[in-house]
């Protein structure tokens, strides 16, 4: 049991009553709601004797006095076999003295106990607890009422109190997971409980079904109805609503709207509904909605297809947001055959693709099979299909879907003009190839055109091909593109084009602009009710501010955002630009982890073995940057920026280790890049001995860095050490400002570096600050844990990035310093301290 | 100190599994009933009511065992099993994974339990299969949670069998 939270005002009214005679409390609460925890704190707190406890048991309601027996073990048999007044002339001596007593689930007590209990109420302090919602609770309540008891109605937990409960009981919860099982579990300690420990077990459900078979039937009806209806009801439609309420089941609030007060309730009572019921109750639902979609899915579910269809059509003309949109285009289409529910299914999928629901989108397409392609609405299919596959990060997906549209659509017809405008953002976005999809986007503008259709999508594609060409011209045309998108009612576009502006003045270095287009994004996304378009608009300004070098900010905000219920891609992007920070940063093991959790997704190979790769040169581990350089294989050369990073960070490994210096493309002269080039001219300057040249060259490149701080501090510390090599007496000055700057800014790997070069010019800067009084040092505890998991070493260096090896050897450290003799001692030991 | 009461819904493997556990974490004198009736259900409870752990077998109507629950929920810790068990170990596979969980080294848990080397790798291999776990170590971490449902009990030998009312 775990300690009371939340209870302080109860808890102080039950001690209050047991001091004021006749000093008899009647706890009603319903099951789980925490009555026994109550009252055992408020007997532990009472000087004197401890008190006797007993109560009534639901399989021996048969047994009389046995909630009494159960608390007066110590009392000779032959006591209670004695008549009403015997019995109770014998208990009445036995309280004298004054230990107080509790007895428990009086709605399943015997009659003689009842009797009993009203003639010691004064006698002693009395607590006694009923289960709200049993049949006989009702009777019973007002029967110890009558005798003299105080009735105190014990609630489920509010909002922060369950929440302090939930924190203690699963502090590794995120926030958007923590918020759905206070959902489910509506304030009930021991549902939550339950559900903390072992999720909605069968065990569970059996429990909560149990609480509903003791309502009567007219009461289920009315339960199930509202559970079925998903959202509250007001009450007056509920002719129940009494019985439901004193079960403790429903909740009515203020304005009169009933709600099932758990959804965990509410979920089990849907699950297992019985089809007749389940009809019945939608009929009942259709009659009551007062919004054409609320109408539809329920005729839909009654089977009255026709009018669905037509409601929920009404409910897609009606919606004012993407989100509502695709909802009801769905109904729609599940109330439709044919052709037209096949259409119906395309737009729903698109539409859930601009709500940013990939995934939904994907269960729509999933009922569609290969004959629609046949069909009349073919291209349409193939389209709703790329666009899907494009959201989801697929990008072979994508070409294949775009491929097939190719082969269904007619030369000529629209559906070609659809085409072209995929082909274009594939050439652009998955082949990189931006002439390529310059030309094909001037196309699909010609061929939108020609059939009345709206360029907004080609045109963004254009700019986004003439921006990775650096031709001028791209800012307005991006602008245009997003006007017409707005002008044509077609918040997917206006929102990619946006998107794409955003990354494009990133690109460019223009990163002020850049933070203040996502800024306008956000808030589009928001009027727009898309949260989770919204997040990608936080993730763009997550970028600019890694770019930035804005680190702090960056940990605070992407843990902010993982805390949220991201979609898979979105969160993998956090994680990547989170891992770029943390290696910047010198947190080689959480950058580490950062990437770990990028996981095997393809659109984000790339990016995992960039932050591996970023992190470990950083760190001056060039054996392991160069095992991620070498992943890198074929995937070179796919995305600009992340290239010319990579190798940045990868020179300055090879040359720490004193390795050659890996090639290099030829660099862009400006944009976010722009300091790259004088930068690594002026490491193939040191590596060549001519470092009076390399200082020139990186101080150079500290002004065409720009904006990216990080990037300049490093330089700052490169002109230093380039300095102190040429014998220059400004080294010390030059390092000892970029010390500071590294130092205010906590980028430690930079700190390092300086405090290196001050060293070896003979200066003595402060060490770093070392923490913890764990035996084992953080990466040994972080491998103990895995093995307490039960991984192997394998499977621990495939976790960790290490080598096998790497991983036995600290668990050998590990067990010397715990003194475990064996691999399983050491878990058995460390698994002791586990939770 | 709080009273194992175990109910197993579900097969005969099932409870065979519940039992083995019970005795590896030292329960003794542990009443075994099979509910199928409100009979049956009282039985169960009067022995939990003594103090003892109990083991149940329910094949009662869905009344009788809702009750019998909410009875032992109050009166000791009560694991509820329904349906099939992740992976059924026999007792000879409990009495091997309890002493290797204790850190024991197989060849040691071997010696122990008066087996040859070799089949206690068959035991071993078999119990590891029973549990879906692909090494010993994580046989042993899936078989420490499984235990973690359920109170301690005496160590075997220490204090003789638990006091039985």
């Amino acid at each position: 049991m775990s300690a009371l939270v939340g209870r302080d005002e109860d808890l102080a009214e039950v001690r209050a009553t047991l001091r004021q005679p006749p000093r008899a409390v009647l706890l009603v609460g319903e099951a789980g709601v925490g009555k026994t925890a109550l009252v055992t704190a408020a007997l532990d707190g009472r000087a004197g004797l401890p008190p006797r406890v007993g109560g009534a048991l639901a399989t021996l309601t048969w047994m009389p006095y046995l909630p009494l027996r159960r608390a007066f073990p110590d009392l000779d048999e032959r006591v209670w076999a004695g008549d009403a007044d015997h019995v109770l002339a014998d208990l009445r001596a036995a309280v004298a003295a004054g230990a107080p007593v509790l007895v428990e689930d009086l709605h399943w007590a015997d009659p003689a106990t009842l009797a009993c209990l009203e003639g010691l109420v004064g006698a002693v302090p009395l607590v006694m607890t009923v289960r709200r919602g049993d049949a006989a609770a009702a009777g019973v309540a007002t029967r110890l009422e009558k005798a003299g008891a105080s009735r105190l109605d014990l609630e489920p937990l509010g909002g922060a109190d369950a929440r302090l409960l939930l924190d203690r009981l699963r502090p590794d919860l995120v926030p958007a997971e923590a918020d759905a099982l206070l959902h489910r579990s509506g304030g009930n300690p021991l549902l939550l409980e339950e559900l903390a420990r072992d999720g909605a077990s069968e065990s569970l459900t059996l429990a909560v079904l149990a609480r509903c078979r003791a309502l009567p039937e007219p009461a289920l009806e009315d339960l199930a109805t509202l559970a079925l209806a998903g959202r509250p009801l007001p009450a007056e439609v509920l002719p129940e609503i009494g019985a439901l309420r004193e079960s403790g089941i429903v909740a009515v609030d203020p304005g009169g709207l009933a709600a099932v007060r758990h959804a965990l309730i509410a979920e089990v009572v849907v699950d297992l509904l019985s089809a007749e019921r389940r009809r019945r109750c939608h009929g009942t639902l259709a009659g009551l909605a007062d919004h054409p979609g609320e109408a539809a899915r329920h005729l839909l579910a009654l089977g009255d297809r026709e009018a669905a269809k037509d409601a929920a059509l009404d409910a897609v003309a009606a919606a004012p947001t993407p989100g509502e949109r695709w909802r009801h285009l769905a109904t729609a289409a599940e109330a439709s055959d044919g052709d037209g529910a096949v259409l119906l299914r395309a737009r729903a999928a698109e539409a859930a693709c601009t709500a940013g629901e990939p995934d939904e989108a994907a269960r729509l397409l999933d009922g569609l099979d290969d004959d629609c392609f046949a069909g009349p609405h073919g291209v349409a299919v193939a389209m709703a299909r790329a666009t899907q596959a494009f959201q989801a990060g697929e990008w072979d997906r994508y070409l294949a879907e775009v491929e097939r549209g190719r082969e269904v659509a007619a030369t000529g017809s629209e559906g070609e003009a659809l085409v072209r405008a995929r082909e274009a953002t594939a050439a652009l976005v998955v082949r990189n190839d931006a002439a390529a999809a310059l030309r094909l986007a001037g196309e699909a503008v010609a061929l939108a055109e020609e059939h009345g259709l709206s360029p907004a999508g080609p045109r963004a594609t254009r700019a986004g091909a003439l921006a990775a060409l650096g031709e001028a011209g791209w800012e307005p045309e991006f602008e245009a593109a997003i006007a017409a998108a707005r002008a044509d009612g077609d918040p997917y576009r206006e929102l990619n084009a946006r998107h794409n502006l955003v990354f494009a003045l990133t690109v460019a270095g223009l990163l002020d602009r850049a933070w203040e287009i996502a800024a306008t994004q956000r808030a589009r996304c928001l009027e727009l009710r898309l949260l989770k378009r919204a997040r990608s608009a936080d993730i763009s300004r997550l970028v600019v501010a890694g770019c930035r070098g804005d680190h702090d900010w960056v940990l605070a905000e992407s843990a902010r955002l993982l805390a949220e219920p991201l979609s898979p891609g979105d969160r993998c992007d956090v994680h990547s630009v989170r891992g770029g920070s943390l290696a910047q940063l010198g947190r080689v093991e959480e950058a580490l982890a950062a990437a770990d959790a990028l996981g095997e997704r393809a659109s984000h190979a790339a990016d995992r073995l960039a932050v591996r790769l970023l992190a470990n040169a950083f760190a001056g581990h060039a054996e392991a940057a160069r095992e991620a350089w070498v992943g890198f294989g074929d995937s070179l050369g796919q995305e600009d920026v992340m290239i010319t990073e990579i190798t940045r960070a990868m020179s300055w490994a090879c040359y720490e280790a004193g390795w050659p210096l890996p090639e290099r493309a030829p660099l862009p002269p400006d944009g976010l890049v722009a300091g790259h080039a004088p930068e690594l001219d002026g490491l193939a300057a040191l590596a060549a001995g001519r470092p009076a040249e390399a200082a020139q060259l990186f101080a150079d490149a500290q002004g065409r860095h720009g904006p990216r701080r990080w990037e300049v501090v490093w330089c700052r510390w490169a002109e230093g050490e380039a300095l102190r090599l040429a014998g220059d007496p400004s080294a010390t000055s030059v390092l000892g400002a970029a010390a500071a700057a590294a130092e205010e800014h906590g980028y430690a790997p930079i700190a390092t570096r300086c405090r290196r070069s001050l060293r070896a010019l003979g200066e003595r800067p402060a060490g770093p600050r070392r923490t913890g009084d764990d035996p084992l040092t953080p990466r040994e505890r972080q491998v103990v844990d895995l093995v307490v998991q039960g991984l192997t070493d394998a499977d621990i260096a495939d976790r960790l990035g290490v080598a096998r090896r790497t991983v036995q050897t600290q668990l050998a450290s590990a067990r010397a310093k715990l003194g475990a003799e064996s691999r399983a001692h050491l878990a058995a030991l460390a698994g002791r301290d586990a939770p | 100190m709080s009273v194992p009461l175990v109910v197993v819904e579900g097969p005969e493997a099932a409870v065979d599994d519940a039992r083995g556990e019970l005795a590896s974490l030292g329960w003794r004198g542990v009443v075994e009933v099979a509910v199928t009736d409100a009979a049956s259900a009282a039985t169960a409870v009067l022995a939990a009511l003594e103090g003892r752990p109990v083991l149940v077998r329910a094949a009662a109507g869905r009344d009788v065992v809702d009750r019998l629950c909410d009875d032992l929920r109050r009166l000791g810790h009560l694991d509820h099993r329904v349906g099939e068990p992740a992976g059924p170990l026999t007792a000879e596979q409990h009495a091997l994974l309890a002493l290797m969980a204790g850190g024991a080294s197989l060849g040691a848990a071997a010696r122990a339990l008066h087996l040859s080397r070799r089949s206690a790798d068959r035991r071993l291999a078999a119990a590891r299969a029973a549990l879906g776990s692909a090494s010993t170590g994580a046989a042993l971490a899936a078989y420490r949670r499984r235990l973690g449902r359920l109170p301690a009990g005496t160590i075997p030998g220490a204090e003789g069998d638990r006091p039985a009312g």
